[in-house]
């Protein structure tokens, strides 16, 4: 996928590392919020 | 970019797609010749009408655009990337509704994929204003989606969809 290209996968885990918390914290309120419908959601690619 | 229209031909695409497998590129050595036949039959039902939008004109240049409109900044990145390096012309959105204004703003875009909802707009909400905005008789829409529950693919196939295909493996409906 990223086909030798170092700078590709910098950026592509750059923006993983930015938006993971994000997304983690989302999951973590659907669970205890018991909202199966949102934290399927966000765990849909 | 007019020949963006033979780069989106069927046959380019499964050579293109050929040509990866020789060099052993391991994303596409893994597509099974099933997929690659599927793929043909999916683009030379297309390719009529992308042809004939070519040769008659419809006065916006009959650019041939991919338009992703993916709410996850990752899968966008790598969309958006790889399609550009296989020549394609891209238009980037983090929705349906932003995907509409990028593709009047760029010229007609062929929307290339997105997910079956988002938090913004349905994919057939797209469609009927995509379809009403450009006068086009066609909406391509290819979506991708990990939703294989029987209920989504009955919303894909309500938004006018006659084909869904779920990722890691085909699920024809038509």
């Amino acid at each position: 996928m990223f086909d030798n290209d170092p700078e590709f996968l910098t950026e592509i885990v750059s923006l993983f590392l930015e938006t993971y918390p994000q997304l983690l914290s989302g999951i973590e309120e659907a669970i205890s919020q018991g909202d199966a419908r949102v934290c399927a959601g966000l765990l849909t690619p | 970019m007019k020949g963006a229209v033979a780069n989106f031909g069927a046959k380019a695409v499964v050579e293109k797609a050929e040509a990866l497998e020789a060099m052993g590129r391991p994303e596409t050595s893994r597509l099974p010749p099933m997929a690659v036949e599927r793929l043909q039959a999916l683009l030379n039902g297309f390719e009529p009408e992308l042809r004939k939008r070519t040769e008659t004109g419809n006065g916006t240049g009959c650019d041939v655009k991919i338009l992703i409109a993916e709410d996850d900044a990752i899968s966008r990145r790598l969309l958006d990337t790889i399609l550009r390096k296989w020549g394609y012309d891209v238009v980037v959105a983090s929705g349906w509704r932003k995907g509409l204004g990028g593709a009047a703003e760029r010229g007609r875009a062929a929307p290339g994929h997105s997910r079956l909802d988002m938090p913004e707009w349905t994919a057939s909400r797209f469609a009927a204003k995509y379809a009403t905005a450009t006068d086009s008789p066609y909406v391509y829409i290819l979506l991708l989606s990990a939703k294989s529950q029987r209920e989504d693919l009955v919303k894909g196939m309500e938004s006018g969809g006659r084909r869904l295909h779920h990722q890691g493996r085909s699920t024809p409906t038509s």
